[in-house]
């Protein structure tokens, strides 16, 4: 078991050409954040999937002067690609061969992949990941969860294949307790009304009660939910961004959902959005979800995923990773 | 994501307005998931048949750009967007940009994000 970091945890610094990718992966290491390491392809590398031998050898001395871990080559499995239609699923299957062979040829050993991928395609892709020896992990991600229906027919033909090349990557997003403070408070600041911010979170609440979705159907009305609310309360400029953090990012799945998928958890996206004074997170049960991960016998990567970023400018994201990080450390050791 | 970073700079040369923006999104993304750009100078709008899209070097019209999935935005680059200027002089500038985001679909159809600034 390892701990590490995602990059995508400094969009922000990365963004705003701050940091340079070399620069992103030498802070990692000079902090400590490691030993793990993972990239987002399309985010880090121009031309991604293609690589350039030039890219590859930079990141392979990167690696081994810094002394960091690859663990996971985040993939896209973008099926919606395309405005006339969506992608075959022969395309689909086409569009992953050169981003797992990225991964073999930069050294990361799992390839995090994504929901559009059936189990039928999960099966095809499977001599592709063997014969460049990586494992494919899929994303269990909001407003997907362990027992969604789509994961329940992956678990069943991973289990049917037996093969150490398939698996999951859980994203503890899946599993909140809570909206995360600081975005309700971003919309304060911003302007919007405290009756719009209460509506908000008694949405979601009601959501929580009603339990993770098990069809495409009902999330489809929380998030016309969510865009009607926010037209209603003079937001109509933030109701997309709205029913996509409500119902896409902030999943209701209990902790002990991913007990189905920790035989096959590959790797893990350490999510969170907030540290409080006492070093917890108020709206990711971390400790909880560590617990659980470890009375499984889990022996993969913690790799801390901080995506407030996407409304807080203001927190360093270096520092929150940290304590992210230390709250792991805590919870692993509780217990002993 | 991040819609305040979306325009670095503008200006207005005679009759044609120009200004670059960063995507307002964290990675690489096909030109095909470029739907829109809603301009406006003081509030009047930069007629949409008069934008300009050029990203690398490669200049489009906005409706050429649906077809090609197969050519990127990376997420460092900026673009730079041309049109019409409906006034002289303006004193400020918005706009939104509409994005597919390729590998989210609901039951609402691929993920349609729309991202706005000002300035």
């Amino acid at each position: 078991m390892i701990q590490g970091v995602t990059l995508y945890s400094f969009t922000r610094a990365f963004h705003q050409r701050r940091y340079t990718f070399e620069q992103l992966v030498r802070e990692v290491a000079g902090r400590g954040l490691g030993p793990g390491l993972e990239i987002v392809g399309f985010q880090s590398i121009k031309g991604f999937p293609v690589l350039t031998d030039e890219f590859t050898g930079r990141f392979r001395d990167l690696v081994a002067e810094t002394g960091l871990t690859p663990t996971s080559l985040a993939a896209n499995a973008d099926a919606g690609l395309r405005r006339d239609r969506m992608l075959t699923d022969d395309e689909l299957v086409d569009y992953m061969r050169p981003q797992i062979a990225a991964a073999k040829a930069l050294g990361f050993p799992v390839v995090r992949v994504q929901i559009s991928l059936t189990p039928d395609d999960m099966e095809r892709l499977l001599p592709v990941a063997e014969q460049h020896d990586v494992t494919l992990g899929l994303e269990i991600h909001s407003h997907q969860h362990p027992k969604h229906p789509a994961i329940q027919a992956l678990l069943e033909r991973y289990e049917k294949l037996g093969s150490p090349h398939l698996g999951f990557v859980p994203d503890w997003g899946a599993s909140l307790r809570a909206v995360p403070s600081t975005l309700l408070r971003r919309y304060s600041e911003l302007g919007y009304s405290e009756d719009l911010l209460d509506a908000l979170n008694t949405t979601w609440l009601e959501h929580h009660r009603e339990g993770p979705p098990r069809t495409e159907q009902q999330h489809g009305r929380w998030f016309g939910q969510v865009i009607q609310l926010a037209h209603r309360h003079g937001a109509g400029d933030r109701a997309i961004e709205m029913a996509v953090n409500l119902t896409g990012l902030f999943g209701h799945a209990p902790v002990t959902d991913w007990a189905d998928v920790l035989p096959w958890t590959v790797h893990t996206h350490a999510k969170f959005y907030e540290i409080d004074a006492d070093g917890d997170e108020p709206s990711v049960p971390v400790r909880d979800l560590v617990a659980l991960w470890k009375a499984h016998g889990y022996r993969g990567t913690y790799s801390s995923e901080w995506e407030g970023f996407h409304w807080n400018a203001v927190d360093d994201p270096f520092a929150m990773v940290a304590a992210e990080q230390k709250l792991i450390r805590e919870a692993l050791t509780d217990g002993h | 994501m991040m819609p305040e970073t979306i325009i670095e700079s503008y200006s207005v040369t005679g009759s044609r307005a120009r200004m670059s923006v960063r995507m307002p999104w964290y990675r690489a993304l096909p030109l095909s998931s470029v739907a829109d750009v809603r301009w406006f100078l003081d509030g009047e709008p930069v007629p949409r048949e008069s934008i300009t899209w050029t990203v690398d070097g490669t200049t489009y019209a906005l409706d050429e750009l649906p077809p090609k999935h197969d050519e990127w935005w990376y997420v460092l680059d900026s673009a730079v967007i041309e049109g019409d200027a409906p006034v002289e002089n303006p004193t400020g500038t918005a706009v939104t940009i509409a994005l597919y985001i390729p590998y989210i679909t609901t039951d609402h159809g691929v993920l349609l994000i729309e991202e706005s600034d000002s300035r």
